[in-house]
């Protein structure tokens, strides 16, 4: 009997998804759990595996976009029944393949990062229903041992996890490297769990760069008038209530470059690019992970920058860090950004001129890193002289925006940020 | 040093009944055919202690037991053998209600120092009060202590310790093990109530078995060897139960059976599994399975076999927690 295929529904929000790609050719006998197609949603690419084993007749072709549930393809029972599916004959007999639910059997590109690699083939998080079925001793272990069982394939009855899929898991090593350069001379100093904000982390940077089309660009700005202007802000600080940081000037000088190129502050949305009116600009705040062994990062984001003056945008910023910092950032302030500033981290202390390419924050077109102003002997009027320098790295998305924009956003940012009096424009 | 006897497990009995009368003498027994020995755990008892220490009664428990009762309550230490287990029920009320709250009630101050015994299980095709075993229904009450030996060694030494507890004890032997030889010391010796004890060692799965269940489950290990490693738990005492033997135990396994010669709703298997989740929740890496008599009545005749526990059921369950 033949089981019906449907666009699975892969998230909560998932109203429809496109069948970007067909892993397997018209006709191929295919393994349950193997990558059957890669499938977009309107927030991320999957790969997602056969649900069933069968002879798959494909009906949607790539390319198709289709609500959930919606019928996309045949897993016949056999190469017979693919004939007669195939052939256009009246339909066999056909039973309904059990709609997965999130998580359900499927590989989120992140999730394959922070998959051990000692499975080859990307393997299922063994979820059913959002709920992990693991037996007690197995999710002590994973407890104790800082497994996370979403991560594992059971091998027990019905695919439950027990002790010893745990223990496989933390036997397995860690990266591929460690796996191929003789594990038995290495001892573990710790482990950091892939979950919770690492996993986070881990899973939306591997997406950002295996999604966008990210391109870096750097450059010099010289930052001598912004320090002297800062300088006059600081001497009022008393009347501002805030002694204004370079960091609100770049934002300032932001939100100017975003509103004098409009693609600059845009984002990916299902299958268009979107303008945005609002800057909202997301500050990439560095916290303490959650063990001994990791750090952790967080991005609140400062709205409406382009309405706001520098000692409110300066406010906010401190506002937010501190807050971040302490986690008392409420629901929401995390969401909404439409470009990114990450302050270079302050490098322990140690004065380095340096650049980076930063990550894209998905689905943002730009992020920008200002890294930590030297004096450096440059050539200025002609002369060499000692003048306080900037470096900046700026990553942006190629899907979105191309070079010229792109210079008109840099051109833009830096004549801002060299004479900040522009930015009363 | 010489060699430690073998006994059969009823003389094992036998010879706790005459070391402890020999040695204390307000013991004595009461009980239905004891002078003239249907069963052999009594015979030439009567020649050596006599009628008035081996009294033999009619068909009748509730008369035989209040004779006991009121002995105990006087200072003696009666042994009350109902010859199949299942014949204590004609007794239930004053064993059930009054017996096991007599020493509650008197606030401490008096206790029944008497021992309950009888033979039980499937195996004989008996039906109903012959084989039925009633472990679990006294041990459901709180105030007699339930024990079952598997082996003669035990045999001896938990009938010595029923003998010289000072509460109502309840004894009772499998019909399947009462010919089963083993090595018994000579001098007497006590097996404490309430201590289980690890009978085979192994890792991959703790089975709880005891009485005739007991061998089965020596035969489930036997054949897993090699392939399943079996660690046999037998409990000796259903009421108090040691399930710390048994949590220690699943330490190492993860993984528990419990086989229990009776039906299986609210039985020491279902005790045992409750215990388990509740105090050693963390420790399981499988479900509990237990093997019991389904709930259904216990027939005589041919279908006794496929209502009782027996090996094949037991290495089912083994396999199905070791899958």
């Amino acid at each position: 009997m033949a089981t019906n295929y449907v666009m699975p529904k892969l998230a909560m929000g998932m109203n429809e998804g496109t069948v970007v790609e067909w892993l397997v050719a018209e006709g191929q006998q295919v393994e349950r759990g193997a990558p059957l197609m890669q499938v977009e949603t309107e927030k991320v690419a999957y790969d997602v595996e056969a649900p069933v084993a069968g002879w798959f007749h494909i009906l949607a072709p790539a390319g198709t976009t289709v609500p959930v549930e919606s019928v996309i393809g045949q897993f016949a029972g056999s190469a017979e029944e693919y004939a007669q599916l195939s052939g256009g004959a009246a339909l066999p007999a056909v039973t309904a393949v059990p709609t997965l639910a999130f998580n359900d059997k499927l590989t989120s590109t992140g999730a394959v990062m922070a998959q051990a690699p000692a499975a080859p083939t990307a393997a299922a998080p063994a979820a059913s229903g959002g709920r992990v079925k693991a037996s007690p001793l197995a999710r002590k272990l994973a407890r104790d041992r800082g497994v996370d069982l979403a991560l594992l394939r059971g091998s027990g009855p019905e695919g439950r996890i027990v002790k010893r899929d745990v223990l496989a898991a933390q036997a397995a090593p860690a990266t591929a490297a460690i796996a191929v350069s003789a594990p038995g001379t290495l001892t573990v100093k710790g482990t950091v769990p892939l979950k919770g904000m690492r996993g986070a982390i881990a899973r939306r940077m591997t997406q950002s760069l295996q999604t966008a089309a990210q391109l870096s660009q750097f450059s010099e700005v010289d930052a001598t008038r912004l320090l002297e202007a800062r300088a006059r802000f600081v001497a009022n600080a008393d009347a501002y209530g805030t002694r204004v940081s370079v960091n609100a000037f770049v934002v300032k000088a932001m939100a100017v470059a975003c509103q004098a190129v409009p693609i600059a502050n845009a984002g990916i949305v299902g299958d268009e690019i979107v303008l945005w009116n609002e800057v909202n600009v997301g500050i990439a705040v560095s916290l303490p992970g959650q063990g001994e062994w990791d750090s952790g990062l967080i991005v609140p984001v400062l709205r409406n920058a382009e309405r706001k003056g520098l000692v409110q945008i300066d406010r906010e910023l401190r506002d937010l860090a501190t807050r971040a910092r302490e986690g008392r950032l409420v629901p929401g302030e995390t969401e909404g950004g439409t470009i990114t500033l990450s302050p270079t981290a302050a490098m322990g202390g140690e004065a380095m001129y340096s650049w980076s390419t930063p990550v894209l924050n998905l689905p943002q077109a730009l992020i920008v890193q200002p890294g930590m102003i030297m004096a450096r002997a440059v050539i200025h009027e002609g002369e060499i002289a000692k003048r306080d320098m900037m470096p900046l790295s700026i990553t942006f998305d190629h899907r979105i925006l191309d070079g010229d924009p792109l210079a008109s956003f840099v051109v833009t940012l830096r004549r801002c940020l060299q004479a900040p009096e522009l930015m009363l424009a | 040093m010489s060699e430690v006897r073998e006994l059969p497990l009823v003389e094992a009995i036998k010879e706790a009944y005459r070391q402890e009368m020999e040695r204390d003498e307000r013991v004595f027994m009461v009980g239905q055919d004891i002078a003239g020995g249907i069963f052999p755990h009594t015979k030439g008892l009567v020649e050596q202690f006599g009628t008035d220490r081996i009294v033999d009664t009619p068909l009748a428990e509730i008369g035989m037991y209040g004779t006991a009762f009121g002995a105990a309550m006087e200072g003696f230490r009666p042994i009350v053998d109902f010859m199949f287990a299942g014949f204590f029920l004609n007794a239930a009320a004053p064993i059930l209600a009054q017996t096991a709250q007599f020493r509650f009630i008197h606030g401490s101050q008096m206790s029944l120092p008497l021992v309950i015994t009888g033979a039980c299980g499937a195996g004989m095709r008996l039906g109903n009060e012959h084989a039925m075993l009633v472990h679990n229904m006294i041990a459901q009450v709180p105030g007699i202590k339930v024990c079952m030996p598997s082996t003669p060694y035990d045999a001896k030494g938990l009938m010595t310790a029923a003998i010289r507890d000072d509460n109502p004890v309840a004894f009772f032997w499998h019909l399947g093990t009462m010919m089963d030889r083993g090595p018994v010391p000579e001098e007497p010796y006590v097996v404490p109530l309430g201590v289980a004890e690890v009978k085979r060692e192994g890792s991959d799965v703790t089975l709880v078995a005891n009485g005739f269940q007991y061998k089965n489950a020596q035969i489930v290990a036997d054949k897993l060897a090699g392939e399943i490693s079996v660690e046999i738990i037998d409990p000796r005492t259903f009421s108090p139960l040691d399930i710390g033997t048994i949590l220690k135990s699943l330490e190492k396994t993860g993984r528990l059976v419990v086989v229990d010669e009776s039906w299986e709703s609210r039985s020491t298997a279902s005790e045992i599994a409750a215990q388990v989740v509740d105090l050693g929740f963390d420790l399981l890496d499988a479900p509990i399975r237990r093997v019991t008599i389904p709930n259904i009545p216990l027939p005589g005749g041919h279908m006794e076999p496929y209502v009782a526990p027996n090996p094949a059921a037991i290495e089912a369950a083994v396999r199905d927690v070791c899958r």
